[in-house]
């Protein structure tokens, strides 16, 4: 049965990775498409981005660490990274996938053991766990071998701690989860908290990532005073010293501190399971009172369906809206920090033409981050049936999808636009970068809807999984970033001294104008049509 | 008000809906029969524009639901046998939300919403949001926003599925008055009985063809429904 569960979800999460449609008639017509190839080489290009980075990171603390003989505290801190991104890669996806799956009363109505769908629910996540610590895994061991090298000891005792690091990571981000969908199953506000947390939670992570040169450099400067501190903290202790080659004992110890935990973690959830699951809580009964009712017109309904949509779920919010945060935050700095910020521009000695690509570049990184339409068809879901009974076009449809975009991408973009001025003081070079960044945000957000309606993805079992886990999300922001590449590229490695920056910035914006022109034509003309279709 | 002419609707190989036509004029409850995966879903969500077909023509009101696709709308009501509704809205919100897609004024929609939720029992719940609606409450606001906009045509998948025996009493009782005001309504069940006492027309429908159709008097003759229905399939697994 535990096989059987498990490779239904492995295939509800392949399915929703690869948007499949939900009939399964007009799949069986599809050709073979490319789309997992192209899905599995993003996901190898974003995996050695990111080991590179890491690897960048262990090679400092290799070379400070492994001379004075603290290989422990090297692969104590690698255990700390790699807990920390499984941790936070996994908390809400294990809210979700635990807590929240749609087949949870399904699958319990059924003669199945609770733990099993639990268990089932749990490897999944589990795999999840093992790529995000492979991330961190893969460029540590590179790092000490180059540095040191591996004793026999050391490497058996890395590469079984692989494979019980993501349970302890597992347990605790299971235990938060639950804790999380305890919270916000009594608060009223439920998109409010869950938003705010994940704010919050964010921007500790950032802060962390941020300053995660400056931890390094004060760790490889004062690792014996660090090592000393920590040495205390056993668990810690037995893992970097059993990798650095220490002792068979400290092994067995990591051993049982990462496996134990989750043992009883996974014994107390599938006890409670079947309660977590079902009990409604909280639902403080709202009674209506009688209000004079007004009239909207029917493009200002759909319009308002888009933002109650957002509004209600915090995942679409956080994962769609965190380039908007960012362009609030930077506006806010630039204007608060001005003088600083003009001294690091003067500082970086970049002429003020090549300011404003940098500045469109910039902007561009924060837009192609702002993914409001990616998801947008995928999330009518099992409710598409409504829209499509209604007296309104696909056509109307799809412009409520694209404005809400736009009504909530431009007006903070403008703030940032103009907080850039104080930057980029050329008035003719700001002109231009804001015209090709108002410009890119409305392709963008026009690449959106496109990647939607050809990746649209209905049949997901959460609205997680319909917004983190969509080939059109993915997508769209590739896309947008292969876009910032070329415009980066083309002007530092050709065009640089050769053309002013004022026209680069235009014929930029004459592309995207084009590009805006011509996706905007498919979403009306074929992408409406395949709307229709869905 | 909707005639089917030659509707023929296929998924891959299998053909869902095969040549089938039916007409139901203003002031008829039209019941549409048939045993699980006859066809009468594809049927229904066809001719409200869910469902593009491969051939044959539907006109609501004499427009055709092809090219006129939004005018047959706004004519038109459909209740889905499963009321998946929008669960990030309050029940009273998804209401107003239909109200303003079908332009119906404020004061007409407040005096329909008061009404029917009175009717239905559901009043002091238009507050909640809709993802804390048991399915029978789902159903009840799936009902009342079909009804919204004064349909001249309302399709039903499975109406009764759900309601508690007031509720399902009431929508009988709406559906009549609805047709006795020169609406119509085209509806599938499996409650044999329920069509018997209720429909003016019935079509019973197996593999998606028809087998028969006709005012319950020409196809039950002096049997009952369900002896009729039952020996229609026997018949056709022979």
């Amino acid at each position: 049965m535990l096989k059987t569960l498990i490779r239904i979800q492995l295939r509800a999460q392949l399915a929703g990775m690869m948007n499949r449609q939900r009939n399964g008639a007009k799949a069986a017509q599809k050709k073979k498409s490319a789309t997992p190839v192209l899905f599995a080489l993003l996901m190898l290009y974003c995996v050695v981005v990111f080991g590179f980075l890491f690897y960048m990171q262990f090679s400092q603390l290799a070379a400070a660490f492994a001379p004075a003989g603290l290989g422990w505290l090297y692969f104590a801190m690698y255990a700390i990274m790699a807990f920390a991104l499984m941790f936070i890669g996994s908390i809400f996806l294990a809210k979700s996938q635990l807590f929240e799956a749609k087949d949870n009363e399904l699958l319990l109505a059924m003669p199945i053991r609770p733990g099993d769908i639990l268990l089932s629910r749990m490897v999944i996540l589990l795999a999840y766990d093992f790529v995000f610590e492979l991330v961190v895994a893969v460029p540590a061991a590179l790092a000490w071998s180059m540095e040191v090298g591996f004793t026999a000891l050391g490497a058996v005792s890395f590469v079984l701690l692989i494979v019980t690091l993501p349970l302890f990571s597992l347990a605790v981000s299971c235990l938060f989860a639950w804790l999380l969908s305890l919270l916000t199953a009594r608060i009223r506000h439920k998109s409010l908290f869950s938003m705010v947390f994940s704010l919050a939670f964010f921007a500790v992570y950032m802060v962390f990532c941020m300053r995660i040169n400056q931890y390094v450099m004060q760790l490889a400067a004062n690792g014996a005073v660090i090592a000393g501190k920590l040495a205390a903290v056993a668990p810690l202790y037995w893992m970097g010293s059993a990798m650095a080659g220490g002792s068979a004992l400290q092994l067995v110890y990591a051993l049982l501190v990462t496996t134990v935990p989750f043992v009883l973690a996974y014994w107390l959830l599938s006890r409670a399971f079947i309660r977590i699951v079902t009990t409604k809580r909280g639902f403080a009964r709202i009674r209506y009172e009688r209000k004079a009712m007004k009239r909207a017109s029917q493009n200002a309904a759909l319009l308002q369906r888009e933002f109650r949509r957002l509004g209600a779920c915090p995942v679409y919010m956080m994962n769609c809206g965190l380039g908007l945060v960012f362009m609030l935050v930077a506006a806010v700095f630039l204007v608060i920090k001005q003088a600083d910020a003009r001294m690091l521009v003067s500082a970086l000695g970049f002429p003020a033409q090549t300011l404003g690509v940098i500045g469109a570049l910039v902007v561009g990184a924060l837009v192609s981050m702002t993914l409001f339409t990616a998801p947008s068809v995928a999330l009518e879901g099992n409710t598409l049936w409504i829209i499509r009974t209604m007296p309104v076009s696909s056509e109307q449809v799809l412009r409520a999808k694209l404005r809400m975009g736009l009504v909530l991408m431009l007006p903070v973009m403008v703030l940032l636009l103009a907080a850039l001025a104080l930057v980029v003081q050329d008035g003719l070079v700001w002109a231009c970068m804001s015209l090709t960044c108002v410009l890119l945000a409305v392709f963008m957000n026009n690449l959106g809807l496109v990647e939607n309606l050809r990746h649209p993805g209905l049949g997901w079992i959460n609205e997680t999984q319909a917004v983190k886990q969509s080939m059109s999300v993915l997508f769209t922001m590739l896309l947008g970033w292969a876009v910032l590449l070329a415009m980066g590229l083309l002007w530092f490695l050709l065009l640089d001294g050769y053309i002013p920056a004022q026209a680069y910035l235009l014929i930029w914006s004459a592309v995207l104008a084009l590009l805006t022109v011509l996706s905007g034509r498919w979403i009306m003309t074929r992408g409406a049509r395949r709307f229709d279709a869905l | 008000m909707l005639n089917i002419e030659h509707l023929t609707k296929t998924y891959g190989d299998k053909k869902a809906v095969d040549d089938l036509s039916l007409h139901i004029r203003p002031g008829e409850v039209y019941g549409f029969i048939g045993h699980n995966g006859a066809g009468k879903t594809t049927t229904l969500k066809s001719c409200c524009g869910i469902l593009q077909f491969d051939s044959g023509s539907i006109r609501i009101g004499g427009k055709s639901i092809t090219d006129e696709p939004i005018a047959c709308k706004q004519m038109l009501a459909y209740i889905p046998d499963n009321p998946d509704l929008y669960e990030f809205l309050s029940g009273v919100k998804y209401l107003n939300f239909v109200a303003d897609v079908y332009g119906v004024s404020a004061a007409e929609r407040e005096s329909r919403i008061l009404h029917y939720a009175d009717m239905f029992d559901l009043t002091a719940d238009l507050a909640q949001p809709v993802s804390a609606y048991s399915h029978g409450m789902k159903q009840k606001l799936a009902v009342i926003a079909a009804l919204i906009h004064e349909p001249k045509l309302i399709m039903m998948d499975e109406p009764f599925v759900g309601l508690d025996p007031t509720a399902a009493h009431q929508l009988k009782t709406i559906m009549r008055q609805h047709c006795d005001r020169g609406g119509a309504i085209f509806f599938s069940t499996h409650v044999l009985e329920v069509a018997e006492k209720l429909c003016d027309k019935v079509a019973i429908i197996k593999n998606g063809r028809l087998v028969a159709s006709g005012t319950m008097d020409d196809v039950r003759g002096d049997q009952s429904l369900e002896e009729v229905f039952l020996e229609l399939e026997g018949e056709a697994n022979a």
